[in-house]
């Protein structure tokens, strides 16, 4: 076992137990705490991080730690889901778009362009006024975002896959082109999704706080990190650590994640010796 | 070859163009009769790579090209799918020529099931038979093609063109990217094949001592013609053609005496029409 | 001996994290004038020798055995400091790969390159380097040398691109030339006229050649000596036309048993 994790290495493992806790914090946000985040107390409202609250409390008197913890769950779920959203459209999209023909191509890129050209708060501001502000609007909204990012990627893989010489083995061969598009493009055309996904879930964190302080976010009694912030914004001036401790978090989960991007591109992509005789 | 219904590939007025202003085959003819080995030999833009892409289907093509009688370009999608089984080919690229996330049992597989000549419960017996008749472990099929060196990698490909049991077999410079003694075996593979299953095969590269071993008959290109043919030994021992007797003389064996041997022309130095006017 | 120009003396070459050495305990002597070819499979360690010479591997991934040494000119180069080896490197030592497409910078064009290392060690004007450039290219057998000077590296075929390779190695005229498989990847007609090319160059300019191949032939077209290596070790060394006449050692037998011939002779 020791063995193992020294192969794994000292970051690896440790973004990997944050990982696994973020994971429990979200299930189980009431192991860490015995506060409740719904609470009001206005004896205790906008105090300093102290033994009893380690972060604080908040205008209503909660406790911030809490409220934290208890945001983690659908924060993650903002990140996952919207992540999978642009994966699910993204990733067939691309594969498509680059094995056929220029005609198909280019209704597909064409789709992914104009997504990309469409202003995002004008995107957020529609969805809101169809579907209130709620988880769904939101893990829409960044899916929105995330998708073409996922088709250019997948697409471009798929185009240099295309002229490799394994694929025209299996064109010789007379397999279908369905099945070399899912059998043999697909699982060659996603190593670099290891490294998006990771970024596309830091990113959904931070466009997150950004719709949340603009209001488009989730309403009380739902928290999400992002509507933390946006309420520490009135008392940024009398009580600065109750907004720098959610921006902080906020600011911290984004850099674990990109942390962790990086740290797999680089052990999936090892220098090649060369072979020539 | 008098009899034409005895050519197992029949090419006539073959013309490949990638959308330039120049041909990369320009109107050749060939013929292959069952069991022998026809090599094509040329430099860069010769179009000797083009034939064999025309023939497996992916180059676009004008002109006829007949196999087992039949003109391909006749034939519905389904007929065409099942007459090319029988006409398989070998890459150059060892590293590049299998799929690297794939195990090789699989790849080795495919070809079979997707033709529908095994079942998924039967194929991994021939597989392993496949495997043990190009000298691999049967045991290997589980593992992946970076696990293996590059003599290794073109057995396997090997072992995937000769599972469906194809009549004709392209082999695209198979030896090249491989060094000398694992280059012997190789080729020494393909002649029992040959022996064993009655093999025909189409034989293409650039190294002409490697064609001399192989192949019976020789057909030289340049340019996107044919510019001389016939059986190896009159075509390499009495060359009619200035340019095959250029390219012989470039040839570097290892022989002391060709230490004093001066080279005629060059591709990249000479033009086409120099080239085609070479003196002796 | 004061008649060799390059002595390479007990090299040991040992890359990190691996048990067995790349090189073990190669003797080679490139004497003046004299064309000597380094003949191996990959693997061999041929490569690494001779990257060895100008100190050009990695040296935080592998180390050199402790009584290695490179004399060249009465300087043992492992001693010699960065200063010096910078200043071998380019005009006394020169060096030319196989693949002409990654040694070459595609954003500038070929003229401009070559000049740019002309005046590195010579030091002279624009105009002044750029006519010897012309002249240079003129001599490697590019006949239309003005207009290939103003040529981009991806405008070219791969033997001319070969050619301006040469055609820099060759710009401050070095004493020695190292050439690692410089022909493996071109043509047949190419390979010929590029050897050619270099040979006559060797004699004109009075310049030795280190001529590392895996190819039978190009030591039979080019060689005068050869050094046979297997797993890192040098199996057997003699004139050219010896060892490829009579050879003693069972692999270069086994090596030379198994190259095809065009024209297959009797022994």
């Amino acid at each position: 076992m020791i063995t193992r994790l020294r192969a794994i290495g000292p970051a690896r493992t440790i973004l990997i137990v944050i990982g696994l806790f973020a994971v429990i914090i979200a299930i189980w946000p009431g192991l860490f705490t015995s506060n409740d985040p719904h609470s009001i107390n206005s004896n205790a409202i906008l105090q300093l991080p102290s033994f009893a609250h380690p972060f604080g409390t908040d205008e209503a008197g909660a406790d911030v730690l809490s409220r934290i913890l208890y945001a983690t769950r659908l924060e993650l779920s903002i990140a996952v889901g919207s992540m999978l959203i642009g994966l699910i459209i993204g990733l067939p999209t691309g594969l498509i778009a680059g094995y056929s023909s220029k005609f198909v191509d280019a209704a597909f890129s064409g789709m992914a362009a104009a997504t990309l050209a469409f202003p995002l708060i004008l995107f957020a501001i529609l969805m809101v006024a169809s579907l209130g502000t709620t988880t769904i609007s939101l893990v829409g909204i960044i899916g929105f975002l995330f998708f073409p990012r996922v088709f250019l990627l997948i697409r471009a893989q798929t185009k240099s896959l295309k002229e490799r010489e394994f694929v025209e083995a299996t064109r010789v061969i007379g397999v279908s082109s369905t099945r070399i598009l899912f059998r043999h493009i697909l699982p060659n055309a996603t190593g670099p999704l290891l490294n998006l996904i990771p970024q596309m879930m830091a990113e959904a964190l931070l466009v997150e706080a950004g719709l949340s302080y603009l209001g488009l976010g989730v309403q009380l009694p739902a928290a999400t990190w992002g509507t933390i912030l946006q309420n520490s914004k009135r008392f940024y001036v009398t009580a600065p650590a109750y907004a720098v401790i959610a921006g902080l978090t906020i600011t911290a989960a984004a850099a674990l994640l990109l942390w962790a991007g990086e740290l797999i591109s680089e052990s999936t992509n090892p220098l090649k010796r060369g072979r020539r005789p | 070859m008098t009899d034409e219904n005895s050519l197992l590939l029949e090419i006539e007025g073959l013309v490949v163009n990638y959308g330039g202003p120049k041909n990369a085959v320009d109107n050749i003819n060939l013929g292959i009769a069952p069991g022998e080995t026809l090599g094509l030999v040329g430099e860069s833009g010769s179009g000797k790579s083009s034939v064999a892409r025309a023939i497996v289907g992916l180059a676009p093509v004008k002109g006829s090209i007949r196999f087992e009688g039949k003109n391909l370009g006749d034939l519905g999608r389904s007929e065409l799918r099942s007459t090319r089984s029988r006409l398989q080919m070998i890459f150059q690229d060892p590293y590049s020529t299998l799929d690297p996330r794939m195990r090789i049992g699989d790849q080795i597989a495919e070809p079979l099931l997707i033709h529908g000549i095994f079942k998924r419960s039967e194929v991994r017996e021939r597989v392993a038979q496949l495997l043990e008749r190009v000298e691999l472990e049967p045991s290997v099929g589980s593992r992946y093609p970076h696990e293996f060196s590059g003599g290794q990698r073109q057995r396997i490909a090997i072992a995937r063109a000769v599972g469906l049991e194809p009549r004709l077999i392209i082999c695209d410079e198979p030896t090249s990217a491989l060094d000398v003694s694992v280059q012997a075996q190789i080729l020494k593979l393909l002649s029992d094949l040959q022996r064993d299953q009655g093999l025909t095969y189409l034989f293409i590269a650039h190294n002409l001592a490697v064609v001399r071993q192989m192949c019976h008959r020789v057909a030289v290109m340049y340019l996107g013609q044919i510019v001389e043919i016939g059986p190896v030994e009159e075509v390499f021992d009495n060359p009619q053609h200035d340019y095959t007797k250029a390219l012989l003389d470039a040839v570097l064996e290892p022989d002391p005496a060709s230490r004093h041997i001066k080279p005629k022309i060059s591709l990249d130095l000479n033009s086409p029409e120099e080239i085609m006017g070479v003196r002796r | 001996m004061s008649d060799s120009l390059l002595e390479i003396k007990h090299l040991h070459v040992r890359f990190n994290g691996f048990d067995v050495e790349a090189v073990s305990d190669v003797n080679i002597v490139v004497p003046k004038g004299k064309r000597v070819g380094i003949i191996g499979e990959s693997g061999s360690g041929k490569s690494v020798t001779a990257m060895s010479a100008l100190r050009l591997n990695d040296e935080r991934a592998m180390r050199y055995g402790k009584n290695s040494e490179i004399w060249f000119k009465g300087e043992n180069l492992f001693e010699a400091p960065p200063k010096e080896l910078a200043r071998i490197r380019g005009s006394e030592i020169a060096m030319i790969f196989q693949d002409p497409m990654s040694t070459l910078n595609p954003v500038f064009t070929v003229g401009r390159q070559i000049v740019d290392v002309l005046r590195t060690h010579r030091p002279q004007s624009y105009n002044q380097a750029r006519e010897h450039v012309i002249d240079s290219l003129q001599s490697v057998g590019i006949r239309e040398s003005a207009r290939i000077f103003g040529q981009y590296p991806h405008q070219l075929s791969g033997g001319m691109r070969q050619r301006v390779m040469i055609a820099m190695a060759i710009s401050s005229r070095p004493s020695l030339l190292i050439a690692d498989e410089p022909t493996s990847a071109l043509d047949v007609t190419v390979q010929a006229s590029v050897l050619e090319t270099l040979g006559s160059l060797a004699d004109e300019l009075e310049m030795s050649v280190l001529m590392i191949t895996h190819d039978m032939g190009v030591v039979a077209r080019f060689c005068d000596e050869v050094y046979v290596m297997n797993h890192g070790t040098v199996v057997e060394y003699g004139p050219a036309s010896d060892i490829l006449t009579h050879p003693v050692h069972s692999y270069t037998q086994q090596l030379l048993a198994s190259v095809p011939r065009v024209h297959p002779t009797k022994h």
